[in-house]
């Protein structure tokens, strides 16, 4: 698994909170794999909590009906660029 | 006996009949409006391109494809099979229990077991001429079965439901009266599916048959909604769930006004029944229905009143759960709900069956997904089960999950999570999903609920979380 940098490790703390993941290690989230369907076993309502755990934190909202989505939601890697490219706060 | 006609019914309303509301907008999609004579043409090039077969799984999620597939199955006389999930094993099982099955899709899946028809309509043309249109549709038989949905049984088995064309007909009618605005013909703003019986009643039978318009749109978000609200003319009711209520009303943007909010699947709040009002300056109707009988109840939830039972339907009260007739039913329905009258048409809801569980207004039963756990290779004991969380207010609350606690020495949580992915919806998959050394079973090798918490959480501990 390749190293967190400093946003993906806050993100991937963010969905372990925010999604309740109980036994998972933030630490322990590989950038590269997928989010929804991997071994974290992500569904559309995680989707929901997530965007509302991530407008909340980083100020701006998600949108789901653009041909990004697939794509900005693959993984924890491909999230936080969209954060980071996104993010007001 | 004499033989009677069997009665029929139209298929697209009854506006076609007189060839008056032919360009009735019924539908809008990326942005341009479809009008009825549309929704005919497309209707009846689909059904003279359908393969032949008894049945087929409408799998689409584009929601303009799944009307049309829907009602060009219907004119075929093939039976529309709706299976509650898209996860392969479910799929494959139906298709096992259903012979001469086609899957019906809108986009290249790589799922080859069954043979497959890839529904397209012609692009639409400006403006749409209705000279060429088709004269004829032909009405449906009230008896023909064009739909089975399926439920969650507890011996683990999906249970069919079959649905005739004059049951749809008839509870539809009572349902666009129990929800859509009297004088006005809205349009539908949907964030739920049509595979389950409350979308599929709500957002394709009410538009396809005359009721209302649909937004074709898929909004998931706050801010699709949002957008996709202002894009749909007024007026626009929103049909959604108490799980995307909760993210709307923490929405920090305005929502574009709507005639009306509908609100079904899960329990909804005081709370969050009175925020979503003050959101959307909207009365909010909330529904009760099952896949047996479809919507039977309305009420407005900021009032906490009883339910009220719409016209066509009767409920009693019975020892095993809730007895709902209605004569455009085959027969009596009983439903795990148990409920308490108040008056004659009202009722106060008090529980339901402890193996029944909805997460997001899916359904399942424990027992079910426990025989699923167990039919893992690998898996020599195990229990699929909800841990008490605290729920007094679903607008801070996550959604409720399963727990598991597994006992598959060699095996690791990913494989049995891999495993159980191919077998249950996403939605039911346990969170956390525990290894142990053995079940905490009593001499009666039963397992006692609180030796399950202590387990779940001396083992929450160990991990840190």
């Amino acid at each position: 698994m390749a190293a967190q940098s400093e946003i993906e490790l806050e993100l991937a703390r963010l969905i372990v909170s925010a999604l309740n993941l109980e036994g998972v290690s933030p630490e322990g989230i590989d950038p590269g794999a997928q989010l929804f369907g991997g071994p974290l076993g992500l569904d559309s309502i995680d989707a929901l909590e997530l965007a509302l755990a991530i407008s909340k934190r980083y100020g701006f909202e998600l949108r789901s009906d653009d041909d990004n989505n697939s794509r900005i939601f693959a993984s924890l890697g491909s999230l936080a660029h969209h954060v980071s490219t996104l993010r007001t706060v | 006996m004499a033989e009677q006609p069997v009665p029929h019914l139209p298929l697209i309303g009854p506006g076609f009949a007189s060839a008056d509301g032919l360009q009735d907008v019924v539908a809008w999609r990326d942005s341009r409006p479809v009008t009825r004579a549309r929704l005919l043409k497309d209707i009846l090039a689909v059904s003279r391109a359908l393969p032949d077969h008894a049945r087929v799984i409408n799998i689409c999620s584009d929601r303009y494809l799944f009307m049309v597939g829907f009602a060009a199955a219907v004119i075929r006389g093939q039976v529309t099979l709706m299976p509650p999930s898209r996860v392969p094993g479910v799929i494959v099982a139906i298709a096992e229990e259903y012979a001469d099955c086609y899957l019906m899709v809108d986009a290249s899946t790589a799922d080859g077991a069954l043979p497959q028809f890839r529904i397209s309509v012609d692009a639409p043309v400006d403006p749409d001429s209705s000279a060429d249109l088709p004269s004829a549709i032909p009405p449906v038989s009230i008896e023909q079965v064009v739909a089975v949905l399926f439920t969650s049984g507890s011996t683990g088995k999906a249970m069919p439901n079959p649905k005739r064309w004059g049951t749809l007909v008839r509870g539809a009618a009572a349902t666009a009266q129990a929800i859509l605005p009297a004088s006005r013909h809205v349009t539908v703003v949907t964030t739920v599916p049509p595979q389950h019986m409350y979308g599929f009643e709500t957002t394709m039978l009410l538009p396809l048959l005359g009721h209302c318009a649909l937004q074709c749109d898929r909004p998931l978000f706050p801010e699709d909604v949002r957008q996709t609200l202002g894009m749909t003319p007024e007026p626009r009711l929103l049909i959604t769930t108490p799980v995307h209520l909760r993210t709307f009303v923490e929405f920090s943007g305005d929502m574009p006004p709507v005639a009306g909010i509908v609100c079904a699947t899960a329990p909804l709040s005081l709370q969050l029944a009175q925020a979503s009002e003050r959101k959307f300056n909207a009365p909010l109707t909330e529904v009760f229905g099952s896949t047996e009988t479809a919507v039977i109840a309305v009420r407005r939830t900021v009032s906490d009143e009883p339910w009220k039972v719409i016209e066509l339907f009767d409920v009693e009260p019975h020892q095993e759960g809730t007895r709902v007739r209605a004569r455009h039913f085959p027969g009596e329905v009983l439903l795990q709900d148990v409920i308490e009258l108040v008056g004659d048409r009202h009722f106060r809801l008090v529980g339901r069956n402890s193996d029944l569980i909805n997460i997001a207004g899916k359904r399942a039963s424990l027992g079910d997904l426990n025989a699923k756990l167990l039919s893992i290779a690998g898996v020599r004991d195990g229990v699929v089960f909800m841990p008490d969380r605290a729920t007094a207010d679903d607008s801070g609350s996550a959604v409720q999950r399963t727990a598991a606690l597994v006992v598959a020495p060699g095996m690791t949580r990913e494989a049995i999570l891999s495993a159980m992915r191919q077998l249950i919806d996403p939605a039911f998959l346990p969170r956390p999903l525990m290894l142990v050394d053995a079940l905490p079973r009593n001499e009666t090798s039963k397992l006692p609920r609180a030796a399950l918490l202590t387990l779940l959480a001396q083992h929450g501990r160990d991990t840190g979380a």
